[in-house]
């Protein structure tokens, strides 16, 4: 089974987003999932039944131009939506996925995330400890605010590394949710998600899912699952709050949200 | 008989897939798939639209040794009393004997001794059934020794003792006649067409040399041959396309019932 995300397998190349890189960026692993699974339904070569059945429709091809993350859903069925999503998500392909994606200078690799957490954390302590000298040693007054000012810059440097989107990767989201309108039905799925909604109406619906299979869907709590934090998944989507599914402003660069932004709607993110 | 017209087998797999498909007179579902108290929307969404559902069982084991099931029968009658369905159907065969289920639909003896033993328990299912019961000839892949009647006319006596109807398998028929060579022709001429519920037509494929009626493949051209050969004698009162696996594209299934339809022209 291919694993690997190449150029050739994703189909991706210079500085678009393939469907399946979208809805990692915009929601993570289980999004991506979700586009994955959706994209076959599109394609003719899965059905999904009222119960929420997933299975693959006889001679469709399942091996011919399918990426790694299809060629997983359709190895795995029959099996329910929600159980397909989210083994998906929680496969070597969707690993592979968000490698791909880092190197494509579109997410923070965990270990950039981490270390620029540390050090966040590190200067505001230095800072503190400055200024506490200054309150029990008597330290002039310029070199506290010179720490505190080097704490501050520093912090300031470092929080663009501590989200799990670059900025390139929150631009290609905002280019998204532009065009995540419909008939673009793999465009809404990757960008708000399958529990997103879409004017008012969710997105399974749109999409002429069955509430039944819509039920099988997981949604994510924030944070649920995050493989430290290696991609936007982990910390983006819980469906409970109102604003879910809304297309929020979050991807705006100067945002502080840990998502690219997107509907939030996990969808049955599961593995991330 | 009333008529049914051109149908196809429901099956959970496919169940949207059913509902689109144009032209879907009527739709057969698996009894024992199925429990009264829970019916799948789908099917409850057909019967709305006015689409008899028939139930359609395997495993009553009429020809068994061993006396009918009652729960089975009452099962059977009860979910037919659900769907409002016109008639249910098992099959000419036994799936059980000496506590063990063979997992598939055995054919019979075709002697007088089994005959006898089929009939009673066909009368006693019909006793327990709020509705007509029609037999279906199954595929076999040996005969038995000592067979004293041609499927034919086993079928004939037996409709002729019980008053069932008969649900004819051209797919059955037509692997019988590859495997066993049993004569098509003959079959048809001998059974009692008059009381032909509904007409079975289904896929299947050839492996070292024996078919298979595997109910997952593209139905044949020599399968809907049979099913001429049998139009020619009859205007059947319904056709059902059976497919219980690898589930082709919707329009490969509208394909086939299309076909079929031309063949009833």
């Amino acid at each position: 089974m291919a694993t690997q995300w190449t150029p050739t397998s994703a189909g991706s190349g210079g500085s678009t987003a393939e469907p399946e890189e979208q809805g990692f960026l915009a929601g993570g692993p289980g999004r991506a999932a979700e586009v994955a699974v959706v994209s076959l339904v599109e394609a003719g070569a899965v059905r999904i039944s009222r119960d929420g059945l997933v299975s693959a429709v006889g001679g469709a091809g399942h091996g011919i131009g399918r990426t790694p993350l299809q060629t997983r859903v359709l190895r795995s069925l029959p099996r329910s939506l929600g159980d397909v999503i989210a083994s998906t998500a929680r496969g070597p392909e969707a690993q592979s996925l968000r490698r791909h994606l880092v190197d494509r200078g579109l997410v923070v690799s965990a270990g950039r995330r981490k270390a620029a957490r540390l050090v966040r954390r590190l200067t505001v302590i230095g800072a503190m400890v400055v200024v506490f000298a200054k309150l029990a040693l008597d330290l002039p007054f310029e070199v506290a605010a010179i720490a505190v000012a080097v704490a501050l810059l520093a912090s300031l440097i470092l929080a663009p590394s501590t989200r799990p989107l670059t900025r390139a990767g929150r631009l290609t989201v905002r280019r998204l949710r532009a065009v995540a309108i419909s008939p673009n039905r793999i465009g809404m799925v990757a960008y708000y998600g399958l529990l997103g909604k879409v004017e008012r109406h969710h997105v399974w619906e749109v999409l002429g899912i069955s509430p039944a299979a819509a039920a099988t869907l997981r949604r994510r709590s924030r944070g649920s699952g995050s493989d430290g934090g290696a991609s936007c998944g982990g910390g983006c989507g819980s469906c409970a709050s109102s604003s879910c599914g809304s297309g929020s402003s979050s991807s705006s660069d100067s945002g502080g949200s840990s998502c690219g932004g997107g509907g939030g709607c996990g969808g049955g993110g599961g593995g991330d | 008989m009333e008529k049914l017209g051109v149908g196809i087998g429901w099956r959970p797999e496919i169940d949207l897939t059913v509902e689109r498909l144009p032209g879907v007179d009527f739709v057969e579902v698996v009894a024992e798939n199925l429990h009264v108290g829970h019916l799948p929307e789908s099917l409850l969404l057909l019967r709305e639209r006015g689409v008899p559902v028939l139930p359609h069982a395997v495993s009553l084991s009429l020809g068994g040794a061993e006396p009918v099931d009652a729960q089975r029968v009452a099962h059977l009658g009860a979910l037919a009393e659900a769907l409002d369905a016109p008639l249910v159907s098992d099959h000419v065969c036994f799936v059980r004997a000496g506590g063990l289920d063979s997992g598939h639909l055995m054919p019979l003896p075709r002697t007088r001794d089994a005959l006898d033993v089929l009939v009673a328990n066909v009368k006693a299912a019909q006793q327990d059934l709020p509705v007509p019961l029609a037999l279906e000839n199954v595929a076999a892949l040996l005969d038995w020794p000592d067979g004293e009647l041609t499927e034919g006319q086993f079928l004939a006596e037996l409709v002729d003792r019980t008053d069932c109807h008969l649900l004819v398998d051209v797919a059955n028929l037509y692997a019988n006649a590859r495997n066993l060579g049993t004569d098509v022709a003959r079959f048809l001429d001998e059974i009692p067409l008059e009381r032909l519920a509904y007409v079975h037509v289904a896929g299947g494929e050839e492996h070292q040399g024996v078919y298979h009626d595997t109910h997952a493949h593209a139905v044949r051209p020599e399968v809907l041959d049979v099913l001429a050969q049998l139009r020619s004698r009859v205007d059947p009162p319904g056709v059902l396309l059976e497919r219980d696996d690898d589930y082709p594209a919707d329009a490969e299934l509208a394909g086939e019932l299309a076909a079929i339809r031309a063949v009833l022209g």
